[in-house]
Order: structure tokens, then sequence, then C-alpha cells
């Protein structure tokens, strides 16, 4: 097992020492994480309670929910934008025959590039980790809930990146990668409940009981989280919606965040399976 | 070791290639020749697993190129007519990077990337940012990546275009002492003077066909090409001319009476040639130097070409 995980760590750091080690953009990795924390740190002192809101009540939830948003932001377009480049940059500069040709397999080549943006990620929002791990302390949150919400993070950037890397593929141009990368990700997030209303199934009141597609959203899974971490066990739609259904009174990230999961593995898998059959077919 | 068997690639209705067959011999330098869009850069795509033919079969030490991409490409190192570089890196760096996508151990990769340094005359610029690199330094240090994995087959798609001339006889000198190291050499140019003097092998497509192939001698007396000899004396230039006239095998025979320099094209073997060599010393011509120029690819090139495209 140990074997197989240095192995595995060995296939997949070329990219990283690539990104974070050879290239030597050690002033980007250093200012990018302070500036967020900056912005971070003006938004909390915006919200930050009176001394009257203080004494009624907790505020280790509140700051935790604000904390989350500007990372899940940053995850959402910062991931899936610099994963987008990931391929299309190695044709722009016509190294990706190179890198084809340098005994990665597709696989390597594809989770490489996702990791990739998943670790960027990870760099930029590192310095709000503390102060996700301080909001327990305040109360309002458990720290099982603090570290869910970072788990799901996880997952739903991976699933950026997953995707960005798939689009990266398609086209030849940067421009052109990032520019199809923001619609699919508007889709994703707005679509769904664009879909549901054309379906009749009408999303705009979430107590509606056919609602279905905007429950797979991403949207809806921070929405069904921090509805979740508000208020503890009970469901905030009413009987009939697709998360009541399935399993009663489970919140419906529980399942939609695996559901994301496995996507992300099945597309990083399909996409590894023909990446190179797809360039071939692009060459004639 | 390069086996190609009736390999066509259609590309919608145009045909790129069409049943080529070749074979390249273990340790040989095959020039592959042809006129831009006679469909090299397709064959070599083929045979580097980039494209799928549309028939035909591929070997390379024996293993399919379509059926068994991955184990073909850890024996075979592809350098592409064109490529770029991470230019942000430095030269050590950059050979570590294609080191550790060849999956070469971490402790290993110091040594064999000096060493490769050292064999393509980079190591001065070990610390050096690649995009600080002039186009001949960029030409050698892509074909270090290439050898980073010591590859037995190396395919090489116009590896000297756009060098200065120091820069083509340094990628020449470079070319033949990878061949003394047994690696079997398939390199295309469409510049016929810059695979003359290294080439053992040549092989001449036009518009997809193969017009000729074979070692080069063999190639020359096949098409009836002469060999180009060139012969330089110190004194006696109207006896020398006589001689030399005598031969009916003797065609373009033009003298520098200034410079008493001969150069000539003669149909022969190398026995002839000696015969030749042997009775100028016999006739009392103080000759300097004999110079056999070999076969000239550019005769045979116009002999079986048309000028046709696919």
């Amino acid at each position: 097992m140990r074997d197989r995980i240095f192995k595995i760590w060995e296939n997949i750091s070329p990219f990283f020492r690539y990104e974070f080690v050879y290239r030597h953009n050690y002033m980007k990795y250093l200012s990018y994480p302070i500036g967020l924390l900056v912005i971070t740190a003006c938004f909390l002192f915006g919200q930050w309670p009176t001394k009257y809101e203080l004494t009624v009540d907790t505020i280790g939830d509140k700051f935790y929910i604000y904390i989350m948003v500007i990372i899940i932001i940053v995850s959402a377009v910062i991931g899936s934008l610099h994963a987008a480049i990931s391929i299309s940059s190695e044709k722009e500069r016509k190294t990706l025959t190179l890198l084809r040709m340098s005994g990665l397999s597709p696989v390597e080549i594809i989770s490489g590039k996702a990791l990739n943006s998943v670790m960027f990620i990870l760099l930029l929002v590192l310095p709000q980790l503390p102060l996700l791990i301080w909001c327990p302390f305040l109360g309002g949150i458990s720290f099982a809930k603090t570290f869910m919400g970072i788990a799901v993070f996880l997952i739903m950037t991976f699933f950026y990146a997953v995707v960005g890397t798939s689009i990266s593929i398609l086209f030849k141009k940067n421009f052109m990668a990032t520019s199809f990368t923001i619609f699919i990700m508007l889709f994703l997030h707005f679509g769904m409940y664009v879909i549901d209303d054309i379906f009749g199934r009408g999303s705009y009141y979430y107590s509606n009981r056919s609602a279905f597609f905007s429950t797979l959203s991403p949207m809806e899974v921070w929405n069904s989280f921090f509805y979740e971490l508000y208020y503890s066990g009970t469901s905030y739609a009413e009987p009939g919606h697709f998360k009541t259904t399935v399993l009663e009174g489970v919140p419906a990230f529980y399942l939609t965040v695996p559901l994301y999961l496995l996507v992300s593995i099945f597309i990083c898998f399909f996409v590894a399976r023909n990446f190179e059959s797809y360039l071939k077919w692009r060459e004639d | 070791m390069i086996e190609i068997k009736s390999l066509y690639k259609h590309y919608g209705k145009l045909v790129a290639v069409k049943n080529l067959t070749l074979t390249v011999p273990k340790g040989e330098i095959f020039g592959f020749i042809g006129p831009n869009g006679a469909g090299k850069s397709t064959t070599i795509k083929i045979l580097s697993t980039l494209l799928t033919p549309t028939a035909g079969i591929c070997k390379i030490n024996g293993i399919d190129v379509v059926k068994y991409p991955y184990e073909v490409r850890k024996i075979l190192g592809y350098m592409p007519d064109l490529f770029g570089l991470y230019e942000e890196l430095k030269v050590w760096e950059y050979l570590d990077f294609f080191a550790a996508c060849h999956k070469i151990a971490y402790k290993n990769r110091k040594g064999i990337i000096n060493d490769i340094l050292e064999l393509t005359d980079l190591t001065v610029k070990r610390d050096a940012a690649v995009g600080s690199l002039s186009r001949g330094m960029k030409q050698r240090l892509c074909l270090a990546k290439t050898l980073i994995h010591d590859p037995l087959v190396l395919v090489l798609d116009e590896p000297a275009s756009g060098l200065d001339p120091r820069g083509r006889i340094e990628m020449r000198a470079l070319l033949n002492e990878l061949r003394k190291m047994g690696k079997t050499i398939f390199v295309s140019s469409h510049i016929l003077t810059e695979l003359a003097d290294f080439c053992t092998s040549v092989g001449i497509i036009e518009a997809g066909k193969l017009a000729v192939s074979g070692l080069i001698p063999e190639v020359v007396k096949k098409e009836g090409v002469g060999r180009h000899i060139r012969v330089k004396i110190l004194d006696r230039v109207e006896e020398c001319q006589n001689i030399l006239s005598e031969y009916e095998t003797i065609s373009n025979l033009s003298g520098a009476v200034v410079e008493k320099v001969f150069t000539f094209d003669m149909q022969a073997d190398d026995e002839a040639l000696c015969e030749l060599l042997r009775r100028l010393i016999t006739a009392g011509i103080p000759v300097i130097s004999f110079y056999d120029k070999g076969g000239n690819l550019e005769d045979i090139f116009m002999k079986v070409t048309k000028g046709q495209v696919s």
C-alpha cells in the first residue's frame, strides 16, 4: 500500500513541482492568499455583531458561513478557470505533444492537472483555515460540522477542477476554454433552476414538491449544508421534496456531495479514456 | 527496428500516405526526404503513436504502434518539428520535469541529467532559463529531453530546420554521436544537404508514395546517379584533365585552373575510384586531395520525384 501511494505521488508530482516549485511564482503564492485574507477580514469586520447581539446570540456559525461563502466563490470561479487553462495552455504553447510522449498515461495527465488546480485553491484559502477552526470556539457550530464543511469544500473544489480540466481538453485557446467553462459553471449553478421551471417543476419555492434538478445544483449543496448548520436535524423542504422522498429527514447534501465525488471520478476516468482518441480525431 | 507495411492515411478525401512500406534496421540513421506536403510528418506522427493510420501496420522493435502505443512510447524518443518549451523553467528543471514524467527515480535523475547535458553540450547552460536560450540550444534541449529515458529509437521531425550553419553542424555531430551509441534514428527533412552527410539510408517520399528507399550506396547504384568526386592537385592541370576526359563514366567535369581543383560525377564503385586515383598518381599528377562526396541526394531526389504533392 505504502509503495503504491509513493508510486502515485511520484506520478503526479511532476505537475506539482512544475507549478509550485519550478515556475518560481513565490510572490504570487504569497500575495494571493494574503489578499484573500484581507478581503475576508474586511468582510468579517463589516459583519461584526453589536454588544447586544453578542449577549443574545452565538456568532461562530455566522462567521463560519461568511468565511465559507468567500472560499466557495474562490473555489468555483478561480478553481474552475485555473483548471480550464491547464491543458489548453499546453496546446497553446505546443507542449502537449511532448507531454503525451513523456511516458505519462492520460489518467496521470488529467488527474495531475486537476489536482494541481485543487492544490492551487488550497494554497489560496490556506490562511482562512485557522479562522474556520476558530469558529467553534465562538459557539454555534461544532468541530464535526466545521470539518464536514471543509470536506464538502474539498470535494466540490475537486469537482470544479475536473470540470475545468475536461473542458480544457476540448479547446486550443485559453480564451475559448475559459469562456466555455464560465458558461458551464453558470449553467450548473443556475441553469438547473431554469430546467426545473421548464419542466413545470417550479424551483422558485423550495417547498415545491416536484423540484428535482435544482437540488443537484452546487448552490443547493451549500444551501442544504448551511440550513443543516442552522436547523440541525430539521428539514427545510416540505415532504415530497427530493431529499425527503429518497431518505426521510436526511439533508440533501448527504446525497448530492457523494454524488458529486462519484461524478468527478467518473468524468476523470471517462475523459482520460477518451483523451488520446479525441486528440487523434482532432488531428484528422 | 522500424517496420512499416502498406501504410495508408486519409484525411477525408485527401490521401496523405499511400501504401508506404519500408524497413529501418537497428543502428541506422534513416533520412526521410520529401518536399513539403509529401506526407513525412503524417508518417512520423503515426510512427510516434500520435495519429492512427487508416490502414497498414507500423511496428517499432516488433511492437505495434496502434495496439500498444504506451509500450512504444517507452522505447521511442520523438522530437516534433514545431515544439514549445516551458520557457520559465531552468534547463535542469525542464529535464528533471520530463525525467519525473518518465518515472525515473529521484536519486538517479541528477546523474542522468548531467550526462545528457554533457552529451548535448548544454552543461554551461544548466542553470539558465529555457527562454533565454538561442534557437539552436533550444533544439538541443528538446533533443536532450527526447533522450532522457534512453530510448532505442529516435524519431526526429526536421531537427535542424531554422538552425544557422553552426547549429546544423553541431546537430549533425550530435546525431552521429547518438548513432555510435547504438540508437536507431529516423530523421525527416526537406533540406537534402542536411541529411546527405550523416544518413546511412534514405527514403524519398512524394505525394504520400515512397519513391525509393534503401542504403545510400544501393540507392545511388539503383538510380544510376554518379558519385561526386573532388580532386585537388598541385600542378599539371592539363595532363590531369586529359586523363579524366578519357573516362566515359565521368560526367559534369569542371576544373578550376587557378585553384587547380576538378569536380565531376562518376558512375563507379569503390574499386573503380581506387583505380582512377592510382592512375593519376602513376601518371605523376601531384594529387593533394581526392575526396568522394558520395551519392548526390539532390540528383537522386530530382530523378525520382516529379514535384507532386498529396
